[in-house]
């Protein structure tokens, strides 16, 4: 616990990072994301920022991220809870 | 920059107080954990006390709220609509108070920026280091003649959810088929700039389904409004010949109400309505004032990366009251400017710069029961204030299937469920 914490602390969440627990969560009907591999969420993002996947919501928000934006919030919600 | 000089102002006050020479950046954690007060349990608040303990858990968080349970705003317009008990609007401070943070149910009645001190209405004085309000939106009593409290009680304005909203429920019930529902929207700013066309769509669907001879009435101070085409389209689809809208070039502006006759007056006419809905001007709650962080707006201005006042050192302010630049007051906004302002006063009492802010919103509407619409935006601050980033963000598609629809509504229903478990715990 007390480990956890204190990760959390060190790793500052980059820019853009706490917007996505506001739809991101487990059993909420939307697909949660936490603890997922890094490289593969960021897959995810790239591909709806450039339409390859489509989407009702992601398309839309991920266009407003840069692709460094997308590795940095990847690796740290790679390693939330 | 942002910041930097109610950091200095503060850790120098604590320095002064105990008397200490230690003129050392973590001076004001070496004598003992930082104390952040926050005024407003609702999203912005209850969000903001949850995440600073994430943030930083040595910090000691009070959370104070005037009511013992927060009953929400979002999913309000369906309890109006019949669809949704009201039961399920309410949520508790259990979950906060779990998380470590010390829960108040309480007025703030006063706040002392020098001293850096919050007064109740029972007299409990709190001192913090930082202070956060997030009180949400006050009706603005007086802006439009003829509406006051206890003209609301016959026009209910049900934009604080609660009585209000069960009072709109049991008139809508109570109206007889055939009668006229008027609506009144405000001029910008106002919280939730999609909520009174959700709200009347969901009337309509009420009035199509339950008394069809009924029409319904929106009077807009506006031209333009949210997802306008994406409401208008589907108006047309779902509900010609029950609803209308009257826009401000029209003479939509409502110049003054009377209660007595539930009446609505405009440059042009007069509705008289069975069921009078009023959604008046509004202003930041109350505690902004005292505090002397609103302005001549009656809103409140503040940094993007801190949220903490342009106008009070000390005093950071969230959710509907701020001036959050091209971000909507909406519950999304306050939960996202929550969890940023968190991480950034979490910084700021280690003397450390708060990060460059990126902020996301989206509002979900329902046309009908599982037609579901949505707008979505990206903001970074710009010159000092929080912009859309460009070619990010907008409505849903216009004449999207009914499966996408379908699916918005879907994802309505989960972020409802997501923000609030993040919110109240
Ligand atoms: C009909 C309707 C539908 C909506 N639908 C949506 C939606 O679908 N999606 C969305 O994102 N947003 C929606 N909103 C907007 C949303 O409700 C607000 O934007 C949100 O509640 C703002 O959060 P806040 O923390 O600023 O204020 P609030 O949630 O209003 O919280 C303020 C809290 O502060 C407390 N308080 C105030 N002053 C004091 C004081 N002096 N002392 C102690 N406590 C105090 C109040 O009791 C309250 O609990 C809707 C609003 C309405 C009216
Ligand atoms: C407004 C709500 C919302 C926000 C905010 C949001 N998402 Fe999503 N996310 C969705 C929805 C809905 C989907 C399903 C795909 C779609 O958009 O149709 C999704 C899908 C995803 C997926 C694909 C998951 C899978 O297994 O298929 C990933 C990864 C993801 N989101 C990551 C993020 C990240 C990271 C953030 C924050 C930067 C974020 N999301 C913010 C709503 C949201």
């Amino acid at each position: 616990m007390r480990g956890v914490v204190l990760a959390a602390l060190l790793l500052l969440p980059p820019p853009g990072a706490t917007n996505c627990s506001g739809c991101h969560a487990a059993g909420s009907g939307n697909v949660a994301i936490n603890g997922r591999d890094a490289g593969e969420l960021a897959g995810l993002m790239n591909s709806y920022r450039s339409g390859a996947l489509a989407s009702t919501a992601m398309g839309r928000l991920m266009k407003g991220l840069l692709p460094a934006d997308i590795d940095a919030i990847a690796a740290w919600v790679s390693v939330q809870k | 920059m942002s910041g930097a000089p109610a950091s200095g102002g503060g850790v120098g006050r604590r320095v002064l107080l105990a008397g200490a020479l230690l003129a050392m950046p973590f001076v004001a954690r070496a004598q003992g954990s930082a104390r952040v007060v926050v005024v407003g349990g609702g999203f912005g608040g209850a969000t903001l006390a949850r995440a600073l303990r994430t943030a930083d858990p040595t910090i000691a968080v009070t959370l104070v709220e005037a009511n013992a349970t927060y009953t929400s705003c979002p999913y309000s317009n369906e309890v109006i609509a019949g669809l949704r008990d009201l039961a399920a609007q309410r949520f508790g401070y259990a979950g906060i108070a779990a998380a470590g943070v010390r829960v108040i149910q309480g007025t703030a009645t006063g706040v002392d920026p020098t001293a850096r001190r919050v007064t109740l209405a029972d007299g409990t004085a709190l001192e913090y280091d930082r202070l956060v309000l997030s009180p949400g939106v006050d009706m603005a009593f007086g802006a439009l003649p003829g509406y006051d409290e206890a003209a609301a009680e016959i026009m209910p304005h049900a934009w604080k959810a609660g009585a209000q909203t069960d009072l709109l429920r049991r008139q809508l019930e109570a109206m007889e088929d055939g009668g006229v529902v008027v609506i009144s929207a405000p001029a910008n700013p106002y919280r939730c700039p999609p909520g009174p066309y959700e709200r009347a769509s969901l009337i309509a669907y009420y009035l199509k389904t339950r008394k069809p001879k009924s029409k319904l009435l929106l009077l807009d101070a506006k031209d333009a409004f949210s997802k306008q085409k994406l409401f208008e389209g589907g108006w047309a689809a779902l509900y010609p010949g029950i609803l209308e809208r009257v826009s401000q070039s029209d003479g939509g502006t409502v110049t003054r109400v009377n209660a007595a006759t539930r009446s609505f007056v405009t440059d042009f006419d007069t509705h008289k309505a069975a069921v009078g809905n009023v959604i008046p001007p509004q202003r930041a709650g109350r505690i902004a004032v005292v505090a002397g962080v609103a302005d001549r707006t009656g809103w409140c201005p503040i940094d993007p990366a801190s949220f903490e006042s342009r106008l009070v050192p000390g005093i950071h302010v969230i959710g509907d009251a701020a001036i959050a630049g091209a971000m909507p007051k909406s519950a999304f906004a306050a939960n996202a400017q929550a969890k940023i302002c968190a991480w950034a006063l979490a910084r700021l009492l280690t003397d450390a710069t708060p990060a460059e802010p990126l902020l996301m919103n989206t509002c979900y509407s329902l046309l009908a029961p599982g037609d579901g619409i949505s707008v979505a935006g990206v903001y970074r601050p710009k010159n000092g204030v929080l912009t859309d980033v460009e070619g990010a963000g907008g409505t849903s598609p216009l004449n999207a299937p009914p499966e996408f629809r379908a699916q918005e509504a879907r994802e309505a229903d989960a972020w409802f469920q997501t923000i609030t478990a993040e919110t109240f715990g």
